[in-house]
């Protein structure tokens, strides 16, 4: 059944086409671009040498020696491990700060509801660099934090807080916040109170009823959320740049270099490359997660 | 049972008592949880809050607050550099915003309102596939494509770069107003002797502009919000404003920043607010 | 799947005519197809002496008051009623008038500014009807119209409903599921179960003579008997009941041959327990005795099995006549019994 009973193949393909083809050429053209360059070699004045290699993924483990033998070198691999752990620490916390806030607005009346969710969004659609570059004006030596620390005797000399993981980490979890707040949010609402109120007519004190009832129906939303803090988090640019000074490295920031300082672009979309399949894989797991909230939400 | 009569009315009364010191129940209330929603919502705006409150500083280290001043404003509205950069800035987000909401709203209407065919979720995944390639992604493989076939139309370069990440977030509020959209307003109009275009520039039309116009500023903020894909693609007579503030943010910081900042963070604020005002009358 | 099997039926001119069914019995199937939403696999549908299967519903001079109302938001009740007349390139003076003649007679005047959700459930529903009534249809169609409304509501647009049919000599197609609805307020109805038509006829005929098991069961309540044909004569049968009732029913049957019959509750009668069983009597226990204000219901257990629903008078001091566990005997009087096609 459909509302357009005479909306015909050709009325669909004049509808999609635009969007298929701005989409198509200028976002899977460049992905494919890069997918070849990373099986390519680099030429030495950027840009790329047009002949295959698995070089580019070579680099990324292994150093070649003067006798063209394999040397391990886990300077990239380290990379990576930091930033996962700092993807993960910013996710973790980001779950302990913003689900009690996301059970707290869910649980206001209606209209305090959707003024609360507003005021979470509006960080959100803000420019993310100036959000990050905030939190140079405050970690800084000379920064909000460190004037205060000083300005009340607690210390004599400035605390190193910039460019440092720390500073990294609350920049990742300020950028990303709302990403996990809305998805707890919305399955959090969806919950029936009368469930949590037969809970506590069967004896289930509040605790109880929060790991027993609320955290189980509110799981789709947590998974949904940590996903969606971890995936930006793993590939952010912005905040280890400004906040980690440039030298604490993220996966981000060693892609981007290879593009610009570094040139080598085959190196550079490798990584990318990899980085690409990570978040793909995360985002089968987020679908397929979403997918099954909603079967469970029909029965 | 076999307490006597005293007993059981002293312990009743104790009852009574520890009834009334007692907080009323609430069910789903969690005591702690208001104090940490009070910590997120500090936590989310105070950086927010500090950037503005240093914009208007007279004092150039930017650290101790010393007088009142728009100084840095109109030091920066004087700036020729941050001008072109806004220039740029506006003029790339208006023609990719209005390109990527054509688009969108074409597509939504197929993708809600055409049923299903086949192909029907691979054309949807590929409309949300700009959201899911991370930013640094998209910006090297643009700039490797854009290098790769030798395009080089300044302006038009980062527009093209812009567009396609603006089609999926203008393409949200459209699906969403669609899909709560009942047919049975379209059924209405074909009753009422309306041929298909004129139920769709008399109903669906009007009835689907909320979330076009919402869309539309979200596609819009996101292009002005750009830095990453606009600081790859962009040649050195497009910088945008972000793009700039980058580079001065890298090379130091001047007070300068905080009130180009704090004019971007508004103009964001109140395209967000905006488009959700709109995007909720019904 | 099938929505609709073969159903052939035809609706008067003039005719407040109710398709009456359970959900999923098909009947807003039948009424898409005749606004021109669902197209048949086979058949036809006339209306006026066309034809109108393969027309788009913009081109069928039916008009359709929708179950939601599907009043347009973002337009004034007024531009909501004159929207028909603008699609077919009315003039505007033209819609102006027809507009506040429609107003009126929905008794609406000096609410054309409105927008519709500014109104209450009862003034959208009489929008709704002017909005259809303003193309002045050949047909118009309602789909549930009334479900939405309260109880009291409800039954005074079901009046509002016969006096707009009886002003405007529109012909009316009404969908219901409610009974009491379709009897009161229609000329005749069509009752209909999984996609095929029951029975056709006026409302007292549905309910006084229902062709089958399934419009005995569904109109009303009803006490279904079986029994055993022993004699046939002159267009009656003679049933036996249990052991020692027998019954002359009107309609035909083969000797020997099982046939259900029907009572409504209300055609039976209670008597104190009789001494010696006689015709047209079975004698049983009260089971239930529910009060129900205007009466009681009695369900009696039957010495020979089964149970039998008697509606019973009160008396006039309000109390109910008999009580619970006490022996009664039923009086079933023949003119009142139906004999059922299965």
């Amino acid at each position: 059944m459909s509302a357009l009973p005479q909306s015909s193949a050709l009325r669909r393909m004049a509808g999609l086409m635009p969007a298929l083809l701005v989409i198509g050429i200028f976002m899977l053209g460049p992905l494919c671009i890069i997918a070849a360059y990373s099986f390519m070699e680099a030429s030495p004045y950027g840009g790329v040498r047009p002949e295959f290699s698995f070089g580019a993924y070579r680099q990324f483990l292994f150093d070649l020696d003067l006798d063209d033998s394999l040397i391990f070198n886990p300077a990239y691999l380290n990379i990576v491990a930091r930033s996962v752990v700092l993807a993960v620490a910013a996710t973790s916390l980001s779950l302990v700060l913003g689900f009690p806030a996301a059970y707290y607005i869910a649980t206001r009346p209606p209209h305090w509801r959707t003024v609360l969710l507003l005021l979470v969004t509006i960080p959100f659609w803000t420019n993310l660099l100036i959000r990050t570059f905030a939190w140079i004006l405050i970690l800084r030596d000379d920064g909000l934090i460190n004037s205060v620390l000083m300005w009340l005797g607690a210390t004599d000399a400035p605390l190193r807080l910039l460019y440092t993981d720390g500073a990294i980490a609350v920049g990742l979890i300020y950028s990303y916040l709302p990403f996990m707040v809305l998805p707890i949010y919305a399955s959090l609402e969806k919950i029936d109170m009368r469930l949590v109120e037969a809970a506590h007519d069967l004896h289930a004190n509040r605790l109880q009823a929060m790991w027993r009832v609320i955290l189980p129906l509110a799981k789709p939303g947590i998974i949904a959320g940590s996903i969606l803090v971890f995936i930006p988090s793993l590939g952010a640019f912005i905040a280890p740049d400004l906040l980690g000074g440039g030298r604490r490295l993220m996966i981000g920031s060693l892609i981007h270099m290879q593009f610009s300082s570094s040139r080598n672009w085959p190196f550079g979309s490798a990584v990318a490359m990899i980085l690409l399949a990570v978040v793909l894989v995360l985002m089968l797991v987020y679908a397929r997660n979403a997918g099954r909230g909603r079967g469970e939400a029909a029965r | 049972m076999t307490a006597d009569a005293g007993n059981v009315a002293t312990s009743k009364a104790a009852a009574a008592a520890r009834r009334r010191t007692r907080a009323p129940f609430v069910t789903g209330e969690y005591p702690g949880f208001r104090f940490f929603t009070i910590v997120f919502f500090f936590f989310l705006y105070a950086p927010i809050l500090v950037l503005i409150v240093y914009s208007f500083n007279d004092n150039r280290s930017a650290t101790l607050w010393t007088e009142f001043s728009i100084d840095w404003y109109i030091r920066a509205f004087n700036n020729d550099d941050i001008r072109r950069a806004a220039l740029n800035s506006l003029t790339i987000a208006l023609v990719a915003a209005s390109a990527a909401t054509v688009i969108a709203t074409l597509a939504a209407l197929i993708l809600v309102r055409g049923g299903r065919f086949p192909g029907h979720s691979l054309a949807y995944g590929l409309i949300s596939l700009p959201l899911m390639v991370p930013e640094i992604v998209t910006a090297v493989a643009t700039l490797s494509f854009f290098a790769a076939i030798g395009l080089s139309l300044g302006l038009g370069n980062v527009i093209i770069a812009h567009t396609v990440f603006c089609i999926p977030f203008a393409y949200m509020p459209i699906q969403a107003r669609l899909s709560d959209m009942d047919t049975t307003f379209e059924q209405a109009a074909q009753d009422l002797y309306a041929n298909d275009w004129n139920a769709f520039r008399h109903v669906t039309l009007p009835l689907m502009m909320p979330g076009i116009v919402a869309g539309a500023m979200l596609a819009f903020i996101i292009s002005i919000d750009d830095v990453i894909i606009t600081l790859m693609v962009a040649g050195a007579g497009s910088t945008t404003l972000p793009v700039y503030i980058y580079g001065m943010v890298r090379m130091g910081v001047t007070p300068e920043v905080n009130a180009v900042s704090t004019v971007l963070l508004a103009i964001s604020i109140l395209f967000v607010s905006l488009s959700w005002m709109i995007n909720r009358r019904r | 799947m099938t929505a609709l099997k073969a159903v052939s039926l035809s609706v008067r001119e003039n005719e407040f005519f109710t398709l009456l069914g359970p959900s999923g019995c098909g009947k807003t199937t039948l009424l898409r197809l005749i606004a021109g939403f669902e197209q048949p696999t086979t058949g036809a549908i006339w209306i006026g002496g066309e034809d109108v299967v393969g027309l788009p519903p913009f081109k069928r001079s039916v008009n359709t008051v929708f179950q939601s109302y599907a009043l347009f938001p973002h337009l004034s009740v007024a531009q909501n009623i004159g929207f028909g007349l603008r699609m077919r390139g009315f003039e505007r003076a033209a819609i102006d008038k027809t507009v506040g003649e429609m107003l009126e007679l929905v008794q609406l005047s000096g609410a054309g500014d409105r927008r519709p959700n500014q109104l209450s459930g009862g003034q959208q529903q009489r929008v709704a009807l002017a909005r259809a009534l303003a193309n002045r249809p050949e047909v118009l169609l309602l789909d549930e119209p009334l479900s939405a409304l309260d109880f009291k509501l409800r039954k005074e647009m079901q009046l509002e409903l016969k006096r707009l049919q009886r002003e405007t000599g529109v012909t009316f197609v009404f969908v219901t599921h409610d009974q009491e609805e379709a009897l009161t307020m229609s000329d005749r109805l069509a009752v209909m179960s999984n996609g095929e038509v029951q029975q056709i006829g006026g409302p007292t005929e549905v309910y006084e003579f229902p062709a089958n098991r399934f419009v005995a069961d569904f109109i009303g309540e009803t006490n279904i008997l079986e029994g055993s044909v022993e004699a046939v004569q002159d267009g009656e049968i003679l049933c036996r009941l249990g052991n020692d009732v027998q019954v002359a029913v009107r309609g035909r049957a083969d000797i020997g041959a099982r046939v259900s019959l029907a009572v409504r509750p209300e055609r039976l009668s209670l008597e104190p327990a009789a001494e010696l069983p006689g015709a047209g009597r079975l004698d049983g226990t009260v089971a239930e005795a529910i009060y129900l204000g205007n009466g009681t219901s009695y369900h009696v257990d039957i010495a020979d099995g089964g149970r039998l629903l008697v509606r019973g008078q009160n008396r006039a001091d309000g109390r109910m006549t008999f009580a619970r566990g006490e022996r009664v005997s039923v009086h079933i009087a023949p003119e009142s019994i139906r004999l059922l096609r299965e």
